[in-house]
């Protein structure tokens, strides 16, 4: 380690009675960009909170040029040039970027601001690092990636030579993260170091010099991006080979429709599920995903009022509550598992209450606790959920694991023609589960199941679908298909879509 | 037309100071509907200090402590022991209403009212009309605006209700900033509370605030969180108040006169209606009008 170097010594972080780091080891090299990938839970926040100081390690060190420092906490973090770019931004919405990217760092005399002199540091600094944004404006205004850049200016704005940046990308279209990551190629080569956290190993090639693997709260190497490969960095992560699907591997039986989506006024947000056909929605959240799983659960009719309707197996939505769509050959994966898909505080058992009448259990009968556990235990089994106690609550569980009992309780309820609306299915879930979800879907899809997929994750879309549509500001683009020759998606193309690049939907034949 | 402005003037003043108080606390993320029972408990102390000294400045500052004070309370429940704020306030005025009595009876023995007060023990206005705390009262609320708007104090309080983890990051606790807000807004409060009781009245009577807390409330809502908004609901809701009392005995069909509980009740109304008519326009325009992040919740 020499000089301007900064990282964690055999760190170890106890909580209670988890232990979240056991040894956690990198050296951040001077002037460079690593990569601090791991699976959920492996202790990538841990480690990055205790590098900031918002956390003190069990036992270890944080190295500061070589030495090991005492008692190392988010002030003198602050004063060795450290600076942190938290995955939700904190920005405030209704404050004029100048405001944000100054707080805490405030040009004052007396408490009185001098706006003018802040003005002149943070146009040096965005001519200086490329990073403009438009200051006079109110962030919450700013699309998502000029938020990011925000953030950025903030840190540099406080004196920050070394940032750390916990999943960046994640709420960035394909476009903007490229903008983003030329943006850390700029800053490195004016002697910046950047820690990135992420799970993405697409990025972390792209950029970094170096990459350190956590599994389970511990180093497992730290190599240079150089010399490895995205296959290698997966291993090591997950300790085991993963053999993701990457394409369907079946035909959809394009004569029945599972799932129509008409527009009886403008005639463009249209569009068809087939028996074993799996159709993506991409695009980045809020434009219009939440309406469109609305229309079809009845409970945002924001979309049905604008002329858009439904019709599954061919009957009509129009007058259906909620309750009765459930009751029809359907399957759920909400967006938001937690808030639409558990209740926490209940038991594994006792959430598959939430899904059909499977348990035998009417309105107003007693709850049959013994058959709901026993037909909890054989669905924990089929769909490796652990560990498997139907009886703990479902807020004891893993996100990996409350999507799999999600993913049990659902297709569990429907038949084999039955249709799947899977709303970002493997947000927050580690790759092996990934792995898994994936799988089942697939399986469902070969069988004869219609699947209409939401997802901003572009890369589990091109895994998984036979055609993507995009939404962008509530309105339908694509639809796109696998190219035949090599059988993947154009990913520049959807991007562009996405972002709103891209000319309005054509007219589909 | 003077003497309606002089009215104005004067039954606004304490909702101005009490409105400035309630936004300076709800902007910081604290919701404050202990405004009442702080202005009860200023009033009540000013004038018991005034009573005891009969020295009124003495007073006015015994009543701007004592306030703090309660809003300190109503920070330490909301903001170090994370009580809900609406719970912590009625706790609040629930104290200070029930205390005020039995004070008032071991001290004057009277439950309802301290003795009058002599002008020797009372604020004095300048030329003989106007209060030095009524002219105070646009200042203080320009002051308010400058902090708000370009002092580092002020951007802190913008952000501790919008988003208190950017402040943490940086360093700045967002707890302390709340306390601030909040025993501030207390302050200013105890201004109002003395103002009613040493100022514009002679002594301290039972529930002598009679919901004015509650309409200074009312006024940082219609005025949208900010300090000229503030000000200018306050002047609203007291040109209507000021209205009730100039106009009670005006006979209005023949010599027949309005019940006067009906002209009293006016201001209640109107308050209902002025909150109503700017809540629909809040509905209809999503994002466009501002509440506060942590209030909103």
């Amino acid at each position: 380690m020499s000089s301007g170097d900064i990282g964690l010594q055999n760190i170890s972080k106890v909580f209670g009675n988890v232990c979240a780091n056991k040894s956690v080891s990198f050296t951040l090299r001077s002037g460079t960009i690593h990569g601090l990938v791991g699976e959920n839970g492996a202790g990538k926040s841990t480690s990055m909170k205790i590098l900031f100081g918002m956390i003190t390690p069990t036992s270890g060190h944080v190295m500061i040029d070589g030495r090991p420092v005492d008692n190392w906490n988010v002030r003198k973090a602050a004063a060795t040039g450290l600076g942190m770019v938290q995955q939700h931004f904190h920005l405030s919405d209704v404050e004029t970027a100048h405001d944000n990217i100054v707080l805490g760092s405030e040009s004052a005399l007396l408490g009185i601001r001098n706006r003018k002199a802040e003005r002149r540091k943070i146009e040096t600094l965005m001519r200086n690092t490329g990073l403009y944004v438009p200051l006079d404006q109110k962030t919450g205004a700013l699309p998502i990636g000029q938020k990011s850049r925000c953030e950025i200016l903030k840190a540099l704005y406080s004196g920050a030579r070394r940032l750390i940046l916990d999943e960046p990308t994640s709420v960035l279209t394909p476009y903007e993260v490229n903008d983003f990551l030329n943006i850390l190629k700029t800053l490195r080569s004016q002697g910046h170091s950047i820690l990135i956290v992420t799970h993405k190993l697409g990025e972390i090639m792209q950029v970094c010099d170096e990459v350190t693997v956590l599994r389970a709260g511990s180093t497992v190497a730290q190599l240079q991006t150089l010399n490895t490969s995205v296959d290698e960095i997966t291993r090591l992560m997950v300790g085991r080979t993963l053999t993701l699907p990457t394409k369907p591997n079946h035909q959809p039986n394009s004569a029945a429709n599972v799932l129509e989506i008409y527009d009886s006024k403008a005639h463009r947000f249209a569009f068809t599920v087939s028996s074993g056909e799996v159709v993506g929605i991409a695009g980045v959240e809020g434009n219009g995903q939440d309406e469109l799983v609305g229309l079809i659960t009845r409970q945002n009719l924001k979309f049905e009022h604008q002329g858009i309707g439904v019709k599954l197996f061919g009957n009509e939505l129009r007058e259906c509550d909620t309750r009765t769509v459930r009751s029809r050959d359907l399957a759920i994966v909400p967006a938001d598992r937690t808030h639409d898909g558990l209740v926490l505080e209940l038991s594994a058992a006792e959430n598959l209450l939430l899904g059909k009448k499977q348990c035998g259990a009417s309105d107003f009968s007693r709850i049959p606790v013994q058959t709901l556990e026993t037909s909890c235990l054989n669905q924990m089994r089929e769909f490796d959920v652990r560990p498997t106690e139907p009886g703990l609550p479902v807020g004891a569980f893993s996100g990996g694991n409350q999507q799999k009992l999600i993913l049990a309780r659902e297709l569990a309820g429907i038949t084999r023609n039955g249709f799947i609306l899977a709303a970002h299915p493997t947000r927050g879930v580690d790759l092996g589960a990934i792995e898994f979800i994936h799988r089942q879907l697939l399986d469902r899809a070969e069988s004869g199941a219609g699947i209409l997929l939401i997802s901003s994750e572009l890369s589990e879309l091109f895994a998984l679908c036979h055609k993507i549509y995009v939404l962008y500001k509530n309105e339908l683009r694509g639809p796109f298909f696998r190219d035949p020759r090599n059988f993947s998606f154009d990913s520049e193309v959807i991007g562009q879509a996405m972002t709103g690049l891209s000319q309005k939907r054509a007219q589909v034949s | 037309m003077t003497e309606f402005l002089f009215t104005v003037a004067s039954v606004s003043t304490p909702l101005v100071y009490a409105a400035l108080g309630g936004m300076l606390s709800e902007r910081a993320g604290v919701v404050n509907i202990a405004l009442e029972g702080l202005m009860l408990a200023g009033a009540f102390t000013a004038a018991t200090v005034a009573w005891a000294t009969k020295d009124p400045w003495l007073a006015f500052v015994a009543g701007v402590l004592a306030s703090s004070v309660f809003g300190a309370l109503h920070a330490l429940l909301t903001i170090t022991f994370r009580a809900h704020a609406i719970i912590s306030g009625l706790a609040v005025n629930a104290v200070v209403a029930g205390l005020t009595p039995v004070l008032c009876k071991t001290l004057f023995d009277s439950s309802t009212s301290s003795p009058m007060l002599e002008n020797a023990q009372r604020i004095t206005a300048l030329g003989g009309r106007v209060s030095p705390l009524v002219i105070c009262a646009p200042i203080v609320a320009l002051l308010l605006y400058v902090m708000h708007r370009w002092s580092r104090f002020g951007q802190y309080i913008r952000f501790a209700g919008e988003v208190p983890d950017a402040l943490d990051a940086q360093g700045i606790s967002s707890q302390k900033v709340r306390w601030l807000a909040v025993c501030l807004s207390g302050a200013l409060c105890g201004v109002a509370g003395a103002y009613l009781s040493i100022d514009h009245g002679a002594g301290f009577t039972r529930n002598m605030t009679a919901g004015r807390g509650y309409v200074a409330l009312a006024a940082v809502i219609v005025g949208r969180w900010t300090p000229q908004g503030a000000l200018a609901g306050a002047l609203i809701f007291g040109s209507i108040e000021a209205c009730q009392i100039l106009f009670q005995d005006i006979p209005l069909w023949g010599d027949r006169t309005l019940p006067v509980q009906w002209m009293q009740s006016l201001p209640f109304i109107a308050t209902l209606l002025v909150l109503a008519v700017v809540n629909r326009r809040a509905a209809k325009s999503p994002g466009g009008l501002f509440v506060p992040k942590a209030l909103s919740s």
